[in-house]
């Protein structure tokens, strides 16, 4: 049995009633149902909508006229933002709804997406856009949104812009069509963070543990990753954590690059699943192009990555800094599952075919964490490399018996 | 016909099948391409069907792969698959094989498919697929492809490496948006008037309005925001010739490039955007009234440009954070202005450039009583130009503002009279 799909679009019509037409007018040749939310503030009463502007300020506590009477666009943007995602979720749990597809500019994007960012992963999201550039960071979160971008102003209709619109309007029915809800797999769930230079690691315990029937997902830390781990690991199911990438803790501390939340790591000693850490990366921080880095972090080890980043050394003094912000959260949330230190090297920087190799580290780290962290904190310290086979037997093993009982 | 499906085999080879499968079950064609550099540990069973030993000896590199050159030539490595891959997916396109690109990567995948994804024509459905989209690290280097072109970014928030209920849903949603676009593409009506390009931003938003009301019977406007970013949208768009005019009304990212304002992403070319084609082009003054020199923690924090062109003594306007905008004084005015005659005396058609100078006002700020009044050095523009311009160039001055009716009419009626004189050649 097949029924068309549903697919809410979020669009202000008192600016873009004709883009918003043409967008139903393609939904509809390929046979998609639509829900209409019309945050306008200038005008409402645009055309027959599900949700009205009115009802949208209402949900946020207010009305239309008051919202008018700020003068201030910001103001207004984020009371009919809060007032949208209210009508939307409700919408959501009322009928279903098999997909979001917004459009906008500048003020149209921040609302369309802030509406995206509260649904679920894997419900199909498209936001047609002038704002798709590079920075997409603050759009998407940590969500799976689609920004296509429109090139032009989505400003009246023409070959361009009626492109655009078709191709995101087919792209959303290509996806709703397919989408249904709920469509969790029954396999138990692993999480695990990251970076190519600790992928050998990574892989074996992925390996490993697919083939005694976990899914395991990876997130990549480079300052997004850890933060949409530690925000998935709260929202889904998961059996354990394997955080094999902190340098999104060192970053942070240190303002580096790959810098993602306060409370990256946190998430799994909250939820009181198992959780395992290992320092990968914790021999490096990100700092921008070479002279850059420099000058932010004088008198390191820098290793050139490419012309936009560069790896800068740690020493004992970082180290420590993190060996406190993880004792700190040990002994204030929870102590972890267990904490493995590869004596040789925390990442393929810090081996020997690597650029900033100091194996004096690793020890000097261990005796900090054994400081800083509460006596019965489950510490192992073993005589190989992030990236040796033994290591990452050692975890796997240790995963296993946590997650046999 | 067919959909290339882009990645590395090696580090991505489940979620690359799972795409293809969803696309042949679709009914259409998977053209698997691996551009894998040998990073990856995976001995795949899925078999490309372009090899990364073509793409490498395409792209200049050796024909066994790029793979020898990663520990130490690694930039090299990924422009060479970089440039292949790009020569490929246009061969493709060229031929008419091709109805649509996927890529699916990391970092280093994005950074070589974009290039190919940037060169494939307007309108064709392309799809990005990466956890990496959203690094701000990368925002600059990736606006330069992204900026320019329709690509969709689907931001993967999790590493499409192996399989599970995540990479799976992405996977299939990546897979059923490319074909979805297929599929709709066919119906996408093409406009039957001819094309016209404008450039616009919020301080001439009502001019834009009144000229694209006057002209909307015979053509339809297509509409660049002159924010810097979607100025080099228009440089890269423009040119490839498929608009009848160009109305620059707001050239103000020029300005902002040659006094270091905020919106200076397109650089030193940016009025040289119709300088070899044959359409008419009119040039107004839209954005040379101001400097955008937000936001305002900047005034007393040393920087360069407040310092040096000494914003706080003038007058400023001040959006909401982080908008602010200092007025343009008489002698950056002058500068600006001889820089512009400069350029646009070595455009090819001269006599199709036009200057429409609205004498009371550059934008909805310096009009009479609004906060960057200033008429004295608004003069100046007129009488830089007046000694800098090549006498083929025509200088028309409109005693009214750029958002007035009158402002408006006029530039319709100078575009409408050279569209007649072109057609009747």
């Amino acid at each position: 049995m097949s029924r068309n799909p549903t697919v809410l679009l979020i669009a202000t019509l008192d600016t873009k009633i004709d883009e918003a037409e043409y967008i139903l007018k393609c939904l509809e040749e390929m046979e998609v149902n639509t829900l209409i939310l019309d945050p306008s503030v200038r005008k409402s009463g645009n055309r027959e909508v599900t949700i009205t502007p009115e009802e949208v300020a209402k949900a946020a506590g207010t009305t239309l006229e008051a919202v008018r009477a700020f003068g201030h666009e910001g103001k207004a943007l984020d009371t009919m933002t809060e007032g949208s995602i209210v009508c939307a979720k409700s919408l959501y749990e009322q009928t279903e709804i098999n997909g979001i597809i917004s459009l906008g500019g500048s003020m149209g994007t921040g609302l369309g997406t802030a509406v995206m960012r509260e649904f679920p992963f894997g419900l199909p999201k498209v936001m047609i856009s002038t704002m798709a550039s590079g920075m997409v960071k603050p759009y998407v979160g940590t969500k799976d949104i689609m920004m296509l971008h429109s090139v032009a102003d989505i400003s009246g209709l023409n070959s361009i812009t009626r492109s655009v619109l078709s191709n995101g309007a087919s792209a959303m029915a290509g996806m709703a069509k397919s989408y249904q809800k709920s469509t969790e797999d029954n396999k138990p769930i692993i999480m695990m963070s990251m970076l190519a230079t600790v992928e050998s690691c990574s892989k074996m315990i992925r390996a490993e543990m697919e083939k005694i029937g976990y899914e395991v997902i990876i997130f990549h830390t480079s300052g997004t990753g850890g933060a949409a781990m530690d925000e998935l690991i709260l929202e889904k199911n998961v059996a354990a954590v394997v955080d094999l990438s902190i340098i999104e803790v060192t970053d942070y501390i240190y303002q580096g690059l790959f810098a993602a939340t306060p409370d990256r790591c946190q998430s799994a000693l909250r939820k009181e699943i198992p959780v395992f850490f290992a320092p990968g990366n914790l021999d490096f921080m990100v700092g921008g192009p070479l002279e850059a880095a420099k000058q932010q972090f004088p008198g390191k080890r820098y290793h050139v990555h490419n012309a936009q980043l560069t790896a800068v050394r740690t020493g004992p003094e970082e180290m420590e800094e993190v060996a406190k912000y993880f004792g700190s959260a040990f002994s204030s949330i929870r102590r972890p599952t267990e904490f493995f230190i590869p004596l040789k090297g925390f990442s393929n920087h810090d081996s020997e075919q690597g650029h900033l190799h100091d194996l004096s580290m690793p020890p000097i780290f261990e005796e900090l964490l054994r400081k800083h962290c509460p006596a019965d904190t489950p510490i192992t310290a073993l005589p190989y490399h992030i990236n040796d086979p033994e290591f990452a037997a050692a975890i796997t093993a240790s995963l296993k018996k946590a997650l046999s009982r | 016909m067919a959909i290339a499906v882009v990645g590395m085999i090696d580090e991505r080879e489940e979620a690359l099948g799972l795409i293809k499968e969803r696309i042949e079950q679709r009914g259409h064609k998977a053209l698997l391409v691996d551009i894998s550099i040998g990073t990856g540990a995976i001995v795949p069973s899925l078999k490309a069907d372009i090899e990364y030993s073509e793409l490498s000896e395409l792209g200049g590199g050796p024909s066994a792969g790029v793979a020898d050159y990663l520990p130490d030539r690694r930039e090299e490595a990924i422009s060479i698959m970089a440039g292949g891959l790009r020569e490929k997916i246009m061969a493709l396109c060229k031929s008419g094989d091709l109805q649509g690109m996927i890529a699916v990567s990391g970092l280093t995948g994005a950074i070589i498919s974009l290039p190919a994804l940037k060169e494939l024509p307007f309108g064709l459905p392309k799809i990005i697929l990466s956890s990496a989209m959203a690094l701000p690290v990368h925002a600059d280097k990736y606006a330069e492809f992204v900026c320019v072109k329709d690509i969709t970014v689907m931001h993967a928030v999790v590493d499409t490496v192996g399989m599970n209920s995540l990479v799976r849903k992405l996977s299939l949603n990546g897979a059923d948006a490319i074909s979805g676009m297929v599929e709709g593409g066919v119906n996408a009506p093409l406009g039957e008037k001819p094309s016209i390009a404008i450039t616009e931003f919020g301080f001439t938003d009502k001019g834009a309005h009144y000229i694209r009301e006057f002209l909307e019977k015979e053509c339809e406007i297509v509409s660049f925001h002159a924010n810097g970013v979607g100025d080099m949208a228009a440089m890269e768009i423009i040119p490839q010739g498929s608009f009848r005019a160009f109305v620059d009304l707001v050239p103000g990212a020029f300005s902002e490039y040659l006094l270091g304002g905020n919106r200076n992403n397109s650089g030193p070319n940016r009025l040289d955007i119709a300088s070899e084609l044959s359409i008419p082009y009119i040039l107004c003054p839209g954005g040379f009234d101001i400097i955008s020199c937000g936001p305002m923690e900047r005034k007393d924090s040393g920087d360069t440009l407040w310092e040096s062109r000494k914003l706080a003594e003038r007058k400023l306007y001040i959006q909401e954070h982080p908008r602010a905008h200092a007025r343009m004084n008489a002698e950056e005015l002058e500068y600006i202005t001889s820089v512009a005659a400069e350029r646009l005396n070595r455009y090819q058609h001269k006599e199709r450039v036009k200057i429409i100078v609205p004498l009371r006002g550059f934008s909805s700020l310096s009009v009479e009583g609004g906060p960057l009044y200033d008429p004295a050095a608004d003069k100046m523009f007129a009488n830089t130009l007046k000694k800098c311009i090549d006498p083929e160039i025509e200088i028309i001055e409109i005693d009214s503002d750029i958002n007035s009716k009158e402002f408006a009419a006029a530039v319709a009626k100078t575009l409408m009279q050279a569209l007649r004189r072109k057609s009747l050649e």
